[in-house]
Formats: structure tokens, sequence, C-alpha cells
């Protein structure tokens, strides 16, 4: 079974003369247990297409199912717990609350529920982000690539079905974006952890099993473990 | 200022119309209690003025002398005067009992005044019925009929001060109301015959009808030479009359302006912090400003016209509502005013009022904020900073915080142990000033403190509602400490005005000796004790005597031991086991109690010693072996000839003394209660206003699985933890400025202890939370409805 599926998915906004189709009818499948990257241009729909799969916006029509959870079916407080329980994000910036430490903001998800965490659990992914020793640090005293950091962290505590990431590098310098990359691929492969990332970072993508391309809302191709200049090239024509 | 700058301050205010409306609500308030005020007396002083004039219709000329002369026949050497047509004595005889034949009395101060039956001289009219003519005929004022349901030709009981009663016949009722502010009760017009038979003393007022040919000026004139008494003609009476009665209107208006000159100022606190908050939201918009090349002046300019057309605003609107409040006002104060023909009345001068508090008001608490959020460096816009952190508090704010804190604090204890009410004042003013410097380290870390505690009852929700309430100190303190004011004012008046009063089960207690009290307004008739020892069913009535002594300078009262012994305060000069002298007898002095030049003896002695001593009131238990609601009813048969007495027992009498207590108390509570409400409209700003600074934070905490409910609780506690705190800290303020206050008074006998009135401070605290609940529901409704993606997304 496929990790996501999103089936005739169509995203329009507006009505009328001023409707604009950000998603046209797109058909497409993420296995789960992968690291996954859509990629296209400006206004291609990427990011629409992930908050769709994600539950943060409702589709204008079609389908979308995590594992067997169909989430058209769903209202707005049962989308929100499956949210919390089920899905880990990680956007490019303004992660985290500010007036809560580090250690706080990994454990919100579960704050929220009302559920203890698990210690070992807790300190696994701790360690795997490497931030054992800043824990106690308000964000603001915290660099960016650190924020980034317990962002991910955040995103793996509830072992989420699916970890979505919406340009998580995007604000960081090419060490701190390389190490946070490092650590979704490590989930990955490690944790067994589904990824899919938005970006339009060729090497970010690089790192990926798939990347997907979308072009004008729609579905335009899909490579394997692509290397960077594949990607470039994938690219150009998907303009 | 360029148009172009204005048109840009206009556009802003009008893109910002909720968060304008919002700054503007506190001046909509203060300017409709000013104008209100003001509306509301300018009629009470135009409805006073018609009575003046009206109470000498048909009077040229109004003779006085002084009431020591016995037997001086002034109408008739007044008619003897050349000039005269006509002269009638009057008589105005106030604390008159008034009740229906069947026994229902009613309630009041009464007042009787007697015409002439010679039509040209009456300055009152029949609207119903005619004039009393013959003796035995009463005449009264509309509002008084009405209210009590009575009609022409019923029979009412009425008695002089001396309480003897007699039955009259009501023949008319006449429109004018005729009384002073502060007297609620009826007129009652009788013949002059019957009035003089009433009054039992000679007239010491004449009224005059001059002849033809004659000036009222003249025949004043005339009339003082002729008989040595005051003569004043029409025009002067009514001059006089309409002075005191402006005078009456412009204090009363004064006192209310008190009132509304507190909640001015506390709109202005409100306005001052609801514009740091909107400025500190706009920095990057400025900063843009800045950058492309506005000056700091300009720029500056901007946000004081953007104030200027807020608080104009406020003033159109606050003139509208203040219309309403002078309408509602009457109401509010029925128990110090008899609602009249008083309607409000709308000025030139009330419309300008009204545009200087509103506008001025919002520019000046709006100029400190507008010089602060506009002193901002403009490569601000390219940075991808949120908001501005807060200042932290500076050093030197902290220590004088301290000191001036505990300076205050000192005072406050100090007027205690010295006995100075100026030491509690000055001790409040510099206790207040400086835990106003110290408010935003105090203030958020008693939140910080509960926020365990409370997390571990209320879980996460709690625990970051009070998080983010407290995150920005200044704004939070700011934000409570108008709150703490207006409750301090409300929490000290109503402790210090409830302590005073004492409960009044435990003064009824104190009082009360027996199971029946009886008391009028004034003083009781003796023949009352006469009339309760016809009784069989009720027992020994116990009198209570009140007089004052001249030759000796001393206070008689009522005390319970032996005949033909005395009990006397310190200084009355005399010591156990001596004696003393008091109107021509001497007592033997059995002890010393507490009191000033008083002087107690048993009530045979008091009836013995000084003829028609005044008798306050009397308490009588039943017979022996009579049921109380025997008792009762032959108490009430007993008194039905008495229409200004009336009975109590202890609950009744209870609720009698509580009922005075409240009624003041209320009122004045509802004045103050205005600066409270204000101040929480200020809370609903702050919270509304900071709910929009973090608009991606909420969006995150949806996505990250926070629902819409526990949005809504995270607000609603935020809210609530705001009122709160203000609430109690003030409630902790007025309990020591009480306490200092009640030391501080110089007392005979026992000090005033601290009474609390519990159930109106829950009705505070309730009224604070339900505010804020309330405050809470539009933002978190905005909240709620984010639309989570487009506020999440980064590009495309």
């Amino acid at each position: 079974m496929p990790a996501l599926q999103a089936i005739g998915l169509s995203k329009v906004y507006g009505s009328g003369e001023t409707a604009v189709s950000a998603l046209d009818r797109v058909d497409i499948e993420f296995a789960a247990g992968s690291f996954h990257a859509v990629m296209g241009a400006s206004g291609s729909g990427k990011s629409t297409l992930m908050h769709c799969l994600a539950g943060l916006d409702r589709p204008t029509s079609g389908t979308v199912r995590i594992f067997d959870a169909d989430l058209t079916t769903l209202n707005d407080e049962k989308l929100t717990l499956l949210r919390r329980d089920h899905v880990g994000f990680v956007f490019q910036k303004f992660n985290l609350l500010p007036v809560l430490t580090a250690r706080e903001n990994i454990l919100l998800p579960l704050t929220i529920a009302g559920r203890r965490p698990d210690k070992p659990w807790f300190d696994q992914v701790v360690a795997a982000v490497g931030l054992t020793d800043r824990l106690g640090h308000r964000p603001s005293e915290l660099s960016g690539g650190q924020q980034q950091r317990v962002a991910v962290a955040r995103a793996l505590i509830t072992r989420p079905w699916v970890v979505f990431a919406d340009e998580p590098t995007g604000n960081l310098d090419s060490r701190s974006g390389a190490e946070v990359l490092g650590l979704l691929r490590d989930a990955v492969a490690g944790l067994g952890q589904t990824v899919v990332m938005v970006t339009h970072d060729l090497h970010a993508a690089a790192h990926c099993d798939r990347v997907v391309f979308l072009k004008d809302g729609r579905y335009a191709a899909a490579l394997e473990s692509p290397a960077p200049d594949e990607i470039a090239a994938t690219l150009e024509r998907a303009r | 200022m360029s148009g172009g700058i204005v048109r840009l301050t206009l556009r802003t205010t009008r893109a910002n119309l909720t968060r304008s409306l919002l700054s503007s609500l506190a001046v909509v308030l203060g300017v409709a209690f000013v104008c209100g005020s003001l509306m509301f007396t300018d009629g009470l002083a135009k409805a006073m003025t018609g009575q003046a004039a009206d109470r000498y219709r048909n009077v040229d000329v109004e003779v006085t002398t002084a009431a020591s002369r016995e037997d001086n026949r002034l109408a008739d050497r007044v008619r003897r005067v050349d000039g005269v047509r006509a002269a009638e004595a009057t008589w105005s005889l106030p604390f008159m009992g008034l009740a229906t034949a069947d026994g229902r009395k009613i309630r009041g101060s009464h007042r009787a005044v007697n015409v002439s039956s010679d039509p040209a001289l009456r300055p009152y009219d029949a609207g119903r019925g005619r004039m009393p003519s013959a003796a035995g005929e009463v005449v009264l004022d509309e509002r008084t009929v009405e209210r009590e349901r009575l009609r022409i030709g019923d029979r009412l009981l009425i008695s002089n001060i001396d309480g003897k009663a007699r039955t009259y016949t009501l023949v008319g009722v006449t429109p004018t109301a005729a009384r002073a502010v502060g007297e609620a009760g009826a007129l009652i017009v009788m013949t002059t015959a019957d009035i003089a038979a009433a009054a039992g003393y000679p007239s010491t007022t004449v009224i005059v009808d001059a002849a033809a040919g004659v000036t009222d000026a003249e025949l004043a004139t005339r009339i003082a030479a002729a008989t040595g008494a005051q003569a004043l003609p029409h025009d002067e009476l009514v001059r006089q009359a309409v002075t005191a009665a402006v005078g009456d209107a412009a204090t009363f208006r004064n006192a209310l302006l008190g009132f509304g000159v507190l909640a001015v100022g506390m709109a202005a606190f409100v306005i001052a912090n609801t514009f740091t908050i909107v400025l500190a939201q706009r920095t990057r918009e400025t900063a843009l400003l800045r950058l492309i090349g506005a000056t700091r002046r300009q720029v500056f300019r901007s946000v004081v016209l953007e104030a200027a057309l807020i608080g104009l605003g406020g003033s159109a609107l606050g003139l509208v509502v203040g219309v309403l409040l002078a309408y509602g006002l009457p109401v509010a104060l029925s128990a110090v005013i008899a609602p009249g023909d008083a309607g409000p009345v709308i000025s030139a001068r009330t419309v300008l009022v009204a545009l200087a508090v509103g506008v001025g008001v919002t520019v000046l608490s709006a100029l400190l904020p507008a010089r602060r959020g506009t002193r901002v460096p403009p490569v601000v816009a390219l940075s991808d900073a949120a908001v501005q952190v807060a200042r932290p508090t500076g050093r030197a704010r902290r220590v004088g915080g301290v000191a001036v804190t505990a300076a205050g604090l000192a005072g406050l204890a100090a007027a205690t142990a010295a006995h100075t009410t100026v030491l509690t004042i000055a001790g409040t003013l510099v206790t207040v000033i400086g835990f106003l410097l110290l408010s935003p380290i105090v203030v958020p870390s008693l939140v910080r403190l509960v926020r365990r505690p409370l997390a571990t009852v209320g879980g996460a929700t709690v625990s970051l509602a009070l998080l983010n309430a407290v995150r920005n100190p200044r704004r939070f303190a700011t934000t409570t400490n108008a709150l703490m004011v207006g409750v301090t004012l409300v929490g000290t008046f109503t402790l210090l005005a409830y302590s005073a009063a004492a409960p009044a089960q435990r003064r009824a207690d104190q009082k009360m000796v027996a199971t029946f009290l009886v008391s009028a307004d004034l003083t009781l008739p003796s023949s009352l004790l006469d009339a309760l020892a016809e009784r069989p069913e009720l027992g020994t009535a116990r009198p209570t005597y009140e007089l004052f002594d001249r030759d000796t300078d001393l206070e008689v009262r009522t005390g319970s031991q032996r005949a033909g012994t005395a009990v006397v305060s310190a200084d009355a000069g005399s010591a156990p086991g001596g004696r003393i002298t008091i109107g021509g007898r001497t007592f033997a002095v059995a002890s010393v109690a507490a009191g000033t030049r008083t002087i107690w003896l048993n009530p045979t002695d008091i009836r013995a010693v000084f003829d028609d001593p005044s008798l306050t009131d009397v308490q009588v238990d039943p017979a022996a072996g009579v049921a109380k609601k025997e008792a009762r009813a032959a108490l009430d048969a007993a008194l039905a000839a008495y229409p200004a007495a009336v009975a109590y027992d202890r609950d009744e009498y209870a609720e009698h003394l509580n009922a005075q207590l409240n009624q003041g108390l209320d009122m004045v509570t509802a004045l103050l209660a205005l600066a409270v409400v204000i101040a929480l409209i200020g809370v609903a700003n702050t919270l509304t206003l900071s709910v929009v600074e973090r608009t991606r934070e909420n969006a995150l905490l949806r996505a990250v699985g926070l629902t819409r409910r526990r949005l809504r609780l995270i607000l609603a506690t935020e809210a609530v933890i705001m009122a709160l705190t203000g609430t109690l800290i003030g409630v902790v303020a007025s309990v020591a400025i009480a306490l200092s206050a009640l030391g501080s008074i110089e007392t005979h006998g026992e000090p005033i202890s601290l009474a609390m009135p519990w159930n109106r401070l829950g009705v505070l605290l309730a009224v604070a939370v339900l505010a804020a609940l309330a405050a809470s529901i539009a933002p978190a409704r905005r909240a709620i409805r984010l639309p989570m993606a487009e506020i999440l997304a980064t590009d495309g």
C-alpha cells in the first residue's frame, strides 16, 4: 500500500472568470519508507499539492489518502487529530513557538494530545538530531540550523505515518542544510519513515529516492534516485 | 503635512477599521458619560428653574419674619398696608405623615403647604378636581397620586410632626412637583385653616397680591417699612429661587463630572496602550516608509492625524451614546432625585465638550506611543524579524519602583499608628505609583508562579496560554494596571462604606433589645406610648429619648439603669459615686461610659425632668403568653392612627438599615464601575491585537494538531488571566488601603473593623471573568478560521 495517494486531485481558487487552477486532476502515489521530493517552477502547484496531501487544505475535487485513511471523508476535528498523531511537519521558517524551550517544542504534539513522551524514544530522536545539550534553550537562542533540527525532532517524535517538509533548507547555509537533509535521510533509512519534501534546490532533491515534477498544476515527470544534472534537465523540460 | 501622507493616513485608518474602532471604544464611553452628565444636568437645571419660577406664580410680594414672635398676626398687619389687595399667611410643614384611610402608609419625605381661598393668590392649580375650600379637604401632587393609585374622594390620614393624625378627603390633583433635589415625597395642599391647626404655631410667611396701580417693588418697600419684616417682590423671589436651583444643579453636575473625569482618565490609559501595540505591529510598514524617504516628523504626524480621526469618530459616537445615557441616568439616580420632566438638553456647549474630550484625549494619549513607535530605523524593513522584542525594564526603574513602593506601604502602615487620614491618602498614591513602576516585572512573575500549579490542572493548553500572556511583560502589565486601578477604586469605596456602616444585622442586634421596634423619619409623638399601653397583647414599651439640654450643654439619652441614677461620659464633670444636677434635679452617678458630653438617664426620669422630650423610637415585646403574630397585629392596629410611624421586627429592621446603605452604595458603585468597564475594554483590545501577531504560530499549532476547541480555550484562558490578575491585585490593594483608612480614623470608643462584602466582591470577580471570556470570542473565531495553508505556505 502506498503511504500517500492522490486521485484526481484538483484545487481551484476563486470562481468564474477569476478562477485559478492550482492543481488539475493530479494522480500521484508516494511509496512508504522512501524519501520523496516534489519539484516544479513557481506556481507549479507543488506547495498546494503538499498542503492537500497533509490535510492542511481541502481539495476542490478528488481523493487524498494517507495509507488507508481517506482525508476527504474526515471533518476538521478528525483531520486535526490525524495531523497531531500521525503526521510530522517541517517548514522553511517560523517552525517553533518562541515562548517554549527546544524540549517543549519537540514534545508539543504529545503535550497537546496529553500523552507522556516515551523517554528512550525521546532521547533517541534528540541524539539523532544532535541537540542533547540545547534542550533548555529558547528558539531565539538557537541558530537557524539548530531551529530546523528541533523542527525535525518534533516531526519525528510521534512516530508519524508521513513527514512533510516544505523547503526545509531554504533558509539555511549549505552546511546546516546538508545536516538537515542528512537527518531526514536517516529518518527514512534508520527509522523507516516516509518523507515527502517540497523543494526547488537540486542538491537537496538529489538526496531523495524519487523526485516528482509538477508543471502548471499537473503531473509532469518522475525520476528515481536522480543526480543533480538529471534533475536540472527535467526541470528545464518541465518549465 | 503633504497630501500624500494625509491620503496614506486615511487609507491606513480605513484599512484597519476594526483596530481603529477598538481603540476608539474606550473614548466613546468616556465621552458618552461626560456628555450624558452635561445633557442630563442641563435638563435638570432647566426643569428646576422652571419650577422655581412656578412657585411664585400669583405672588406679588412675599413677607417673612423671624419665628420667635408669638402671636404676631403678621397677615393682619400686612393687610393694613396701603396697596395690598389681599394677603394670606402661609406655612410649609416638612416631615408629614401620610397614609390611606385603610392603613396603607405612604413612605417619603412629605411636605404640607396651604392655598388661599382667593384664586388670585394661589401658586398652584388643580389639574383634576378642585383646590381645597372647606376644612378636611386636601390636594396631592400628581406623581404621588399616580404612584399610590389614589382617586379623588379617597380618605387620607395625615399627621404633623407631633404625630396626631387627622382624616382628610382628596378633592383634587395638582401637576406641580415643587420639590427640590433630594426631596422625594408628596406635596400636600390644605386650606389655610387646616394647616394653621396642624402647625400649631403662627405663620412666619405671608404672600401678598398687589392692588392695581402699585408695583411689586414699591409695595414691598412699603410693607417692609410698615411691619419691620423682610418683604421681597416677585422678580427678586424668582431670581433667588432660580439662583438656588441652578446652584443645586451645578453641584450635581460637578459630582457627576468627577466620575466623568475618572472615566476619561481610564480611557486615556487604554488608548495609550492600544496605540503602543498597534504601532509595534506596524513596525515594518513604518520602516518601509522611512526607507523610501519619509522623515520621522512626517511619520509622527501621520500617527497623530490617525489618532485625531479616531478621536473624532469616538466623539461622534460618544455623543449618541451620551444621549442614551442622559435618559438612563435619572432612572439610576432615582434614589436621590425624583425623575421629573427633566428631559436631557443638548446644547452647543455639550457638542464642543464632546469634540474636545474625544479628540483631545485620544491625541494626547497617543503622543508618547507615537513618538516611540515611529523611532524605527529604516533597515528594519529588510529584516525578517516578526515583531520587536519588548524593551526590558531598566535598572533605574526597578530600584526606584522598590523604593517608592516601600515608602508608600510604610505610609499606609504609619497612618494606623498616627491616626492621620492624610497619611493614608498619601501612602495610597505613593504605593500605587511604585507598583505601576514595578508592574512589568512583578505582575508577569506572579503569573509565571501560578503557571506550573495551574498547568497540572488545566494541561498544556493552560500552560501555553499563560506563557503567551506574559511574553510581552510590559504589555501585560499595562493592560492589567488599568483594570487594577479601576478595581481598587470600586473596591476601596465598597469596603469603606460597608465597614463603616457595619453589617446591618449586627447593628440591628445591638440596637434592638425587644421583639419589635417602632420609628419614624423624625420623631414619634409621646401619645404613641399611651396607645401602645392600651393594648393588652403588648408588654411594657421601652422608649428611647434624645434631647439636648442647653443649660448643662449635655446630650441626654435613655439608659437602662435604676431611676434616680445617671451614667455619664468622662467629660461630664462628675465621677462615679458623685452627684450631677440637670433640669433642676440631682442624680447619683452610677458609672462612666464612652462618649462625649453625654448623660444617660432612666426614661421615667427623663419624662419627669423634661417636658415633651423627643421620642426617637419605641421598642416593645409581646405580653407574657402572647404569640408574636397576635402582638404584631395589635401593634399595627395601634399604629394605624400614626401615619408616620413604622413597626419592624429584628429582620425587618436589619433589612431597613441595609436598604439605605445598599441604595447609596449601588449608585456610587455603578458610577465607578464605568471605569472598570473601560479597563475591561482595554483587556479586549490587548487580546485582539496580540492574536494578530500570532497568526503564524496559531496556524502552526493547528497544523501540528491543536483542535479548534483547544485554540479557543487557549485564547479564553489568556483573556481570563489578564482580567483575574488585574482584579485580584486590585482587591488586595483595596483591602490594604481600607485597613489603613479605617485604622487612621479617630473614633470614640471601639475602632471600626473591616467588613468584607463577599457577595459584592464575588460579583466583581464574576463580571471580570465573564467580560474576559466575552472579549476572547471574536479573536478566537478569527484565529480558528485561519487558512492554514495560506499562512504556512512559502512559495507557489
